[in-house]
């Protein structure tokens, strides 16, 4: 039995209250008389016996304070818990995340984990319903709520583990938006614990039955795998490795790192238990390629013993900044590593066909350019000869209103309380759009084509203070890495496996040819520039092949919580409370109790009634 | 003649009511009252035998010369009667309203008033647990005041022991008669022996049971203390409807028990309650009960 409301208890206090009235008012009467002999015949044939006397004396005190403890009782509101046979609609979550691949001597995680799936769904009453969830690094709902049994068994047997890191968190999040908070549904989660850290989650025990599958142990993995070329050295990289030994025991975990089959590096590494050895070596030479990182050791779990990234040589972007000098913009594009700036006062039209061969980025500041076809180009305080954007003079002290934060040009860009003196009032047309709109003006637009790509910034940089904001420096590493994102840094083509990642083209592309690690390939629409490849599910070397261009995408696992496969304190938020493990196990049902109390309360009103009426 | 029991003008009407004895007393003086003892009165009642001793003077020589046998001539005897007043005092005749003792004063010098004028001896006594300072037997109507001042300085104390005391004035007392007890019968170990007592000694027994209505129908409610006015004994109780009828019944009982009692003893019993008038008490109740004429 539990008390749902133990707060109403305070209500016992008025006991002593009742028995002070009491003795207040038996409070007795002297009276004389002339003998007691009569009056104790009377006594002893009233109550029969002292006990009995005293009891029926007491018995209005006695009612009250039993009055009393019916109705603190009854506010308590205490409630009958019955074990019933469970019978709730069912949210199963499946873990299938790369560690769901860790291998058991029963052969692999992911199938125990369906087994039990399977007996969930086995012991499914009959007229529930079932929903299943795959927790991968996006959750998918499977097959929605149904009560037919053999599309559930389908829809389970058909689940396969993935690659890459779960997101347990959005899964039960998810499952838990299906309960809206009904005891009816149950959510069950079915996962080996190798989740983040819910801590932070307040989620409801009682709704939560958690199905672990901790089978094999031991796994050493490389957690983190990065490139890095040397400034100002076109030909010397740094490289990290970090590998981590999650087993309970020591281990040795020789550890290689290829290039087209040239071994780079080479270290055996001595791991104490949880130890995390971090490797950082420079490489010399004309590196290009997929280079591989490998440790040679047997362990549960494989995924995470190798690890993907590609070596760009080609990693240089020429500005060509047209028209007078300005500092900020010069000392900033100087100072970019892979960045060569050449400055001229003015261009011809009959030049810029070359100039754009030379070229990723042609900036002309305050400076009229020649009518522009295809190119990527900056104007900064002048307007294009394009009807596509226009002008309605200048405006003074404009004020920015809006921006776009998720254009690739303003992503991390803070525009706000920026201040101009004077700027164009630059009237984006069909074809053109206003990446900072100003008050009924726009203050930065963009014509896009696939051919030309032109960002018009309506007022002077010295009019400004942009130059004195971070904005600035982010806007432009922005800009280059739009205009060029092969230069994007030596990582560029390395993603965690399940990550979206955008590719961009130079030249219109209508389609991309991707073959995965395990050698399918799949032909892909392409429906904007860059383009999201979201499939990269797979461990490995992804090759993306559109028009003439061949280019590596590597996916490497590098989660530490996936390759922490035997987790020690990522499941006390999912462990169910004693009560919340009695509701889970059996299915509880709570029988509220006030009504009785509330009913015997009544029946003592009427016995002090009756007791009252009767003396 | 002024007293604080009653006034002049009840007195008048008292002497014009005298005793009824129901049965003859041994006298040692001859008084007014006939008894059914043979005496030697001028009212003549029978003939008997003689025996050796009896005196000639009484033989009737007339029937001795018809009949040649001797009969003696039998008159009524004439003596006086003794009315002993036994008062209770003890400290349960204080309560009611009026004060039952009061009540019973007035009785019993009435009593004894009719008494005097009638001839009769009058003594009295009071009791509680003990007998008290006894006023003897005596007669004529200068016995009045002093009975008077006896009964109105009497007073209230001690507890109650019926049995005892009457045993004790049966034995102590040298010349039966009418003893008129008045009491309120309260008394725990009952009142049974003393008067049995008294009846062995061939008093001539009228039982004034004095109560009160607060005894009989008590006004009482909720939790009470009820102190025993005698022994100072307390009891607890919380009176409620159903405890009074308990009561009442009880009190009836008690009452229908000593009305048997004296009924088999052939003593004259009145339950006289303290809210009856005590004029008409003895005006009227007294003499339709044939205590007095």
């Amino acid at each position: 039995m539990t008390w749902l409301n133990p707060v109403a208890f305070v209500f016992l206090l008025s006991i002593p209250i009742i028995i002070l009235l009491h003795s207040l008012r038996y409070r007795r009467r002297d009276v004389q008389v002339s003998t007691l002999f009569l009056w104790e015949q009377v006594m002893r044939e009233a109550h029969g016996s002292l006990g009995l006397r005293r009891l029926v004396q007491n018995l209005p005190l006695l009612l009250q304070l039993l009055l009393a403890l019916l109705l603190t009782a009854a506010l308590a509101n205490p409630a009958l818990t019955q074990s019933v046979a469970q019978s709730k609609d069912i949210i199963l979550v499946l873990d299938v995340s790369a560690s769901m691949q860790t291998r058991t001597p029963q052969g692999m995680r992911f199938d125990a984990a369906r087994q039990h799936a399977l007996e969930v769904l086995r012991s499914l009453p009959s007229g529930r319903q079932m929903a299943v969830i795959a927790a991968g690094q996006q959750p998918r709902v499977v097959t929605f709520f149904t009560d037919e049994t053999a599309l559930l068994r389908q829809a389970i047997t058909a689940l396969q583990p993935t690659e890459a890191p779960g997101n347990m968190r959005e899964a039960i999040l998810l499952a838990l938006s299906f309960t809206q908070g009904r005891k009816s549904q149950e959510v069950v989660v079915i996962g080996d614990g190798a989740y983040q850290r819910l801590d932070d989650l307040d989620l409801p025990r009682s709704r939560i039955r958690h199905i672990r599958v901790a089978d094999g142990a031991g796994n050493v993995g490389i957690t983190r795998f990065a490139f890095r070329r040397v400034p100002d050295a076109t030909q010397q990289y740094e490289v990290l490795i970090a590998v981590k030994n999650f087993s309970r025991e020591a281990r040795q975990a020789p550890l290689n790192l290829t290039l087209r089959r040239q071994r780079l590096l080479e270290r055996q590494l001595d791991l104490a238990p949880g130890q995390e050895e971090v490797v950082v070596a420079e490489l010399q030479g004309s590196l290009k390629g997929v280079a591989q990182a490998e440790i040679e050791v047997e362990d549960a779990l494989a995924l995470d013993n190798r690890a993907y990234g590609v070596l760009s040589a080609t990693a240089q972007t020429w500005v060509l900044v047209v028209g007078e000098g300005n500092y900020f913009l010069e000392q900033l594009l100087t100072s970019l590593p892979g960045v060569h700036v050449n400055i001229a006062p003015q261009v011809s039209p009959e030049s810029l066909p070359q100039l754009l061969e030379a070229n990723h980025l042609l900036i002309f500041n305050g400076v009229q350019p020649p009518p522009l076809q295809r190119g990527n180009y900056l104007l900064i305080n002048t307007m294009p000869q394009d009807e596509r954007l226009l002008t309605q003079g200048r405006v003074a002290q404009p004020q920015v209103i809006d921006w776009e934060r998720e254009h690739p040009l303003l992503r991390f860009v803070d525009l706000a309380d920026l201040r101009i003196e004077e700027a164009l009032a630059l009237q984006p047309q069909a074809g053109a759009q206003s990446l900072v709109d100003g008050d009924g003006h726009s203050l930065m637009s963009l014509i896009e084509q696939p051919s030309l790509r032109l960002v018009t910034l309506g007022f002077d940089l010295m009019q400004s203070d942009l130059p004195l904001r971070v904005a600035f420096p982010v806007f432009i590493h922005n800009l280059l890495q739009w205009v060029n994102p092969n230069a994007g840094g030596s990582t560029s083509g390395m993603i965690r496996a399940g990550m979206p990642y955008p590719i961009f083209f130079d030249a219109p592309v209508e389609q991309v040819a991707v073959r995965d690690p395990r050698g399918k390939e799949q032909v892909y629409e392409v429906q904007g520039n860059p383009w999201i490849f979201s499939d990269a599910q797979q461990v490995g070397v992804y090759i993306l092949r559109f028009g003439e261009t061949r280019r590596y995408l590597t996916v490497s696992l590098l989660d530490e919580a996936e390759s922490d496969i035997d987790p020690a304190g990522a499941l006390p938020s999912l462990t169910p409370t004693a009560e919340a493990r009695e509701f889970q196990a059996a299915g509880i049902v709570e029988t509220p109790l006030w009504p009785y109390l509330l009913l015997g309360a009544v029946a003592i009103v009427f016995a002090e009634w009756y007791v009252w009426c009767r003396d | 003649m002024q007293s604080t029991l009653f006034d002049a003008e009840f007195m008048r009407k008292l002497e014009a009511l005298r005793f009824l004895a129901r049965k003859a007393f041994r006298s040692p003086t001859q008084g007014e009252r006939t008894t059914l003892r043979r005496g030697m009165s001028l009212e003549f009642s029978d003939y008997r035998r003689y025996h050796a001793g009896d005196d000639f003077r009484y033989v009737d020589w007339n029937v001795y010369s018809r009949l040649d046998q001797l009969f003696l001539k039998v008159f009524t005897a004439e003596e006086d009667m003794s009315i002993h007043l036994l008062l209770d005092t003890s400290q349960s005749m204080q309560l009611g309203t009026p004060a039952k003792v009061d009540y019973g004063k007035r009785i019993a010098a009435a009593l004894g008033y009719i008494g005097l004028t009638t001839l009769d001896r009058v003594g009295a006594v009071s009791f509680a647990d003990e007998l008290g300072v006894p006023k003897p037997p005596q007669r004529g109507r200068q016995q009045i005041f002093p009975l008077l001042r006896y009964f109105e300085s009497l007073p209230c104390r001690g507890g109650t022991a019926l049995n005892r005391v009457l045993q004790n004035y049966a034995t102590q007392s040298r010349r039966s008669g009418l003893a008129i007890v008045i009491s309120d019968l309260f008394d725990p170990d009952g009142y049974e022996r003393g008067l049995d007592a008294l009846a062995y000694n061939r008093f001539d027994i009228m039982l004034i049971h004095l109560v009160d209505e607060s005894e009989i129908h008590p006004q009482l409610d909720g939790a009470l203390r009820l102190r025993d006015i005698e022994s100072d004994q307390q009891r607890r109780l919380t009176v409620n409807r159903r405890l009074l009828d308990l009561y009442r019944q009880k009190v009836t009982d008690y009452f229908v028990e000593i009305e048997t009692f004296c009924a088999k003893r052939n003593i004259e019993y009145l339950r006289a309650s303290t809210v009856v008038p005590f004029e008409d008490l003895i005006l009227r109740y007294l003499r339709r009960g044939l205590f007095l004429q």
